[in-house]
């Protein structure tokens, strides 16, 4: 036995207790589908009650700066699961590369979506609570509908992800002390399955905010 | 009081008897990864077309496929789920179990409700 | 591993120095304990206030309603008095009470662990509760809100002048409070349960705060977007609620009661554990149907995700979908009705004793069986539509709530006083104050049944004159009922200072909890237990009396 199991410990090995954090971190992602599953709830409702000017408002969405952030957040949910597969192997110098390469990629996104992306709704009258708004007439509620779904769905992934950046931070200084190893990276895991379920988040948050409306 | 998580440093020339063998596990498995991202890539890709096509009115939730099999390779790929125990897959199931059941059955109203038409009026 | 059997485990007084009271006497080592005892007695003094602020609540409701006209003149101020109450008693008594008092401090105890499998997780949610309790009653100290608990849109999000936005974060906050507590208990119940206990060794108790947490995990996030939703509708002035703009104000409803519903069972289910540990003790005697027991609560756990509609009939929903949920109704009605049986099952036969907790668990089956049948009167598409937003439905959810919960907390309570406290409660005032509750609870609620059937409205701070004498008896009922909760309270704390030291197993009940001394220490138990038998495991009754098969 490779492990020493400390007699009043609560766990039987440590590889249980990692099993028991992994578990946890499986069962909160089951939360935020809920969480977010509401949110898509409001979706089919605006959506159901005013198609017209639902899909109107979704064909103002700039297309390339979405589609390119999905490529950008697929790309980093494989960086990172590289990263786990180099600490597995202990190789900690890789796993520091790759996490800091899905780090980058977690920050591009960022800046598209928030320094690019909403900059230019807000300048195109495209927040739905100011009283001007882009599209007027019988589409305008529904366009309304639209952005309020984008703006509100859109910044709570943002926040899922500065909270998966610092996350992402923290990995790499714990890392860079050498606290990682192939018997011990329950962390790396844990985090891992958090970013890449905000991936799946945006990849649920894509068609419905980019690619509706458009056939 | 804590419970301090054990802490056991890898023994210097890896864990496993052969690092042959362990560079070989960890290329294999990139490798595995890396082909996950190309299907994401070419699922993405059918999606985005797809969407553009005109299709008629029922067929239009066949536009969700390409998205619904990314969702599933990011969660068996690079969360690897198959691999995890039992529990961890039971909890994954229960999730999507249960955001049916909200959207199903949630939509069951606005689906089956008589709509009393409001002439569109210009929103002030 | 050379571990003791379950009934050799009980320590001997002397081998440990102290409990897990007397481990560290500092405010430090209390606010930042991470042992789940002490988070227990943390939240018992948390929810102890909660339950006083509500009650306050309450009884200036009752007070207004002794008159027709409202004795408090003010419509404004009745709304926000029966919302204050609405508000801290569902997601600041009834959701957490049995929970993070009894859940916390027994389900290690009855896992055989040292904790729960996030020890720091549950610090944090205690943080979280006091947090959200503070941020909720700072809203209603300014001046409150007057939407009730249920936040219906648009008056919530448009034209109420009350602290929505303050009220919802407090709430949105305990939330997550709630979400951490179901999320450890449910991967403590699946990681660290001791050698040889499985799942059917495990007490009913557990079982039942399993399937609590199953709801905690998945519906209190729903709440959370919900509310989320209803803030930021308020702050913009612009939301999915909104008609003005092709929104729906029943969406609000329809996410409100995805959570609200199970919430219902959120509460009820932890007492319908207690009762389940309650009567097998002072019966003497196995549970019956122990498995039908378990899966009734994992039944009612996945049922009650479907029929939240039924608080919708007339609110404009289609037909088709309420006919859909009030069959689903009356489905959930069954696992609840199966436990009621079991319950009875148990005591034939048995040997009876009518200490306190008994008294309260015995209450807890006949006006939990009262509030559950008028609840399928309600269920009733047709009759629904009579006694919808009367004070029927008001009565039949307090028959469960008041009735049945706060029956269950307190027969909960007094059962396992003397392990959390190491000391025993005064069983004579313990009776008593349980039969004045039965009284009081009776003639404050049954004459509502009466009123609700007669059609007078809820939530209405006057009434026409014809209903006084039922609302008099009811507010008459009401300060019977909160002496009856004044006295645990004086009694109970005296008890800490004045009872007499209790023994390991003071009603000589099975479980692993009863194995280790009052209060138990720190470590929970010296050595990991063994369970080598099931749960309730009562010797038969004597020869010479008739042998129950």
């Amino acid at each position: 036995m490779s492990s020493t199991v400390v007699h009043d410990f609560q766990y039987e090995s440590p590889s249980h207790q990692a099993q028991t954090a992994i578990a946890g971190m499986w069962l909160f992602l089951a939360t935020e589908v809920l969480f977010f599953g509401g949110l898509i709830l409001s979706w089919i409702y605006s959506r159901h009650w005013n198609q017209i000017g639902f899909d109107a408002g979704a064909r103002e969405t700039k297309l390339w700066i979405g589609t390119l952030n999905t490529g950008i957040l697929i790309t980093s949910s494989f960086t990172y699961a590289a990263g786990l597969a180099w600490i597995r192997a202990g190789n900690t110098r890789r796993l520091i590369q790759c996490i800091t390469v899905t780090l980058m990629l977690g920050l591009a996104f960022l800046a598209l979506k928030f320094g690019l992306e909403w900059r230019d709704d807000f300048s195109q009258h495209l927040f739905p609570a100011a009283s001007i708004f882009k599209i007027t007439g019988a589409e305008e509620g529904g366009a309304r509908l639209f952005f309020i779904f984008y703006f509100i769905s859109t910044g709570l992934h943002g926040v899922h992800m500065v909270v998966g950046v610092a996350l992402l931070l923290w990995i790499i200084r714990r890392a860079r002390r050498g606290e990682f190893s192939p018997l011990y990276h329950t962390p790396v895991h844990a985090v891992g399955l958090y970013w890449s379920f905000v991936d799946i988040v945006w990849l649920t948050l894509y068609p419905l905010i980019y690619l509706v409306g458009r056939g | 009081m804590w419970h301090p998580i054990a802490r056991l440093r890898s023994r210097p020339g890896g864990a496993s008897d052969d690092p042959q063998d362990q560079e070989q596990a960890v290329h294999a498995q990139l490798n595995r990864l890396l082909r996950a991202w190309l299907l994401l890539v070419l699922l993405g890709g059918a999606e985005f077309a797809v969407s553009f096509l005109p299709l008629a009115r029922p067929l239009r939730p066949l536009v969700m496929i390409p998205g619904v099999l990314m969702v599933v390779t990011v969660t068996v790929a690079f969360m690897e789920l198959r691999r995890g125990p039992v529990l961890v897959r039971a909890f994954a199931v229960a999730a999507m179990l249960w955001l049916l059941v909200l959207l199903s059955l949630g939509s069951a109203d606005p689906l089956t409700r008589t709509e009393f038409h409001v002439p569109n009026v210009q929103v002030k | 591993m050379n571990s003791p059997t379950m009934a050799s485990t009980v320590v001997e007084a002397g081998q440990i120095d102290g409990s897990y009271l007397t481990d560290g006497f500092t405010i430090r080592s209390w606010l930042l304990t991470t042992d789940h005892k002490r988070i227990a007695v943390l939240y018992l003094a948390s929810i102890t206030m909660f339950f006083f602020i509500g009650g306050i609540a309450a009884a200036l409701v009752r007070l207004n309603l002794i008159v027709p006209e409202g004795l408090l003149g003010s419509a404004e101020a009745y709304n926000r008095l029966f919302t204050m109450h609405g508000v801290v008693m569902v997601w600041f008594f009834l959701v957490p009470a049995v929970p993070v008092t009894l859940g916390n401090f027994l389900i290690p105890l009855m896992l055989g662990a040292r904790d729960l499998a996030f020890p720091r997780l549950n610090l944090f949610s205690w943080y979280l509760f006091i947090l959200g309790g503070a941020v909720t009653l700072w809203a209603l100290f300014a001046g409150g809100v007057d939407t009730g608990w249920t936040f219906y849109t648009p008056l919530s999000t448009t034209y109420s002048k009350g602290h929505v936005v303050l009220a919802a974060v407090g709430i949105f906050i305990a939330g997550f409070s709630s979400i951490a507590t179901g999320l450890n208990f449910i991967v403590s119940i699946h990681r660290l349960r001791a050698p040889g206990l499985t799942w059917y060794r495990m007490p009913v108790f557990l079982w039942s705060l399993y399937s609590l947490s199953v709801l905690l995990v998945l519906a209190t996030p729903v709440l959370a977007i919900t509310l989320l939703l209803v803030v930021l509708e308020r702050i913009f002035h612009i939301g999915v609620f909104d008609p003005a703009i092709g929104g729906d104000p029943l969406l609000f409803q329809h996410l409100f009661w995805f959570y609200s519903h199970p919430a219902v069972y959120m509460m009820i289910l932890p007492g319908f554990g207690v009762v389940s540990e309650i009567i097998p003790a002072f019966s003497r005697k196995r549970i019956f149907g122990y498995k039908f027991i378990v899966w009734a609560s994992v039944s009612i756990a996945v049922i009650s995700f479907f029929v939240w509609g039924h608080h919708m009939f007339v609110a404009g929903t289609s037909l088709y979908s309420a006919v859909l949920f009030s069959i689903l109704s009356y489905l959930v009605a069954v696992p609840s009705a199966i436990k009621v049986f079991n319950w009875l099952g148990t005591m034939h036969k048995g040997y009876i004793r009518f200490d306190a907790p008994m008294l309260y668990a015995l209450g807890f089956i006949g006006l939990f069986t009262i509030g559950g049948v008028t609840g399928l009167w309600v269920a009733a598409l047709a009759a629904d539509v009579h006694l919808t937003q009367t004070y029927f439905v008001v009565a039949h959810f307090h028959y469960i709530m008041v009735g049945g919960m706060v029956s269950a907390f307190f027969g909960g309570l007094h059962f396992w006083w003397s392990k959390i406290t190491g000391r025993m409660y005064p069983e004579m005032w313990a009776r008593v104050a349980a039969l004045i509750m039965f009284i009081g609870f009776n003639l404050t609620f049954f004459p509502q049944f009466i009123l609700g059937y007669l059609g007078m409205p809820r939530r209405y701070f006057s009434y026409a004159p014809e209903f006084q004498v039922l609302n008099v008896l009811s507010s008459a009922g009401a300060t019977i009922l909160a002496a009856a909760y004044l006295l645990p309270l004086a009694y109970l704390v005296w008890s800490l200072l004045y009872g007499e030291y209790a023994p390991a197993n003071p009603w000589g009940a099975t479980g692993l909890e009863w194995q280790t001394p009052s209060p138990p220490p720190t470590v929970n138990f010296i050595q990991t237990p063994l369970v080598t038998q099931g749960p309730y495991a009562y010797p038969p009754p004597e020869t010479g009396r008739e042998r129950h098969v």
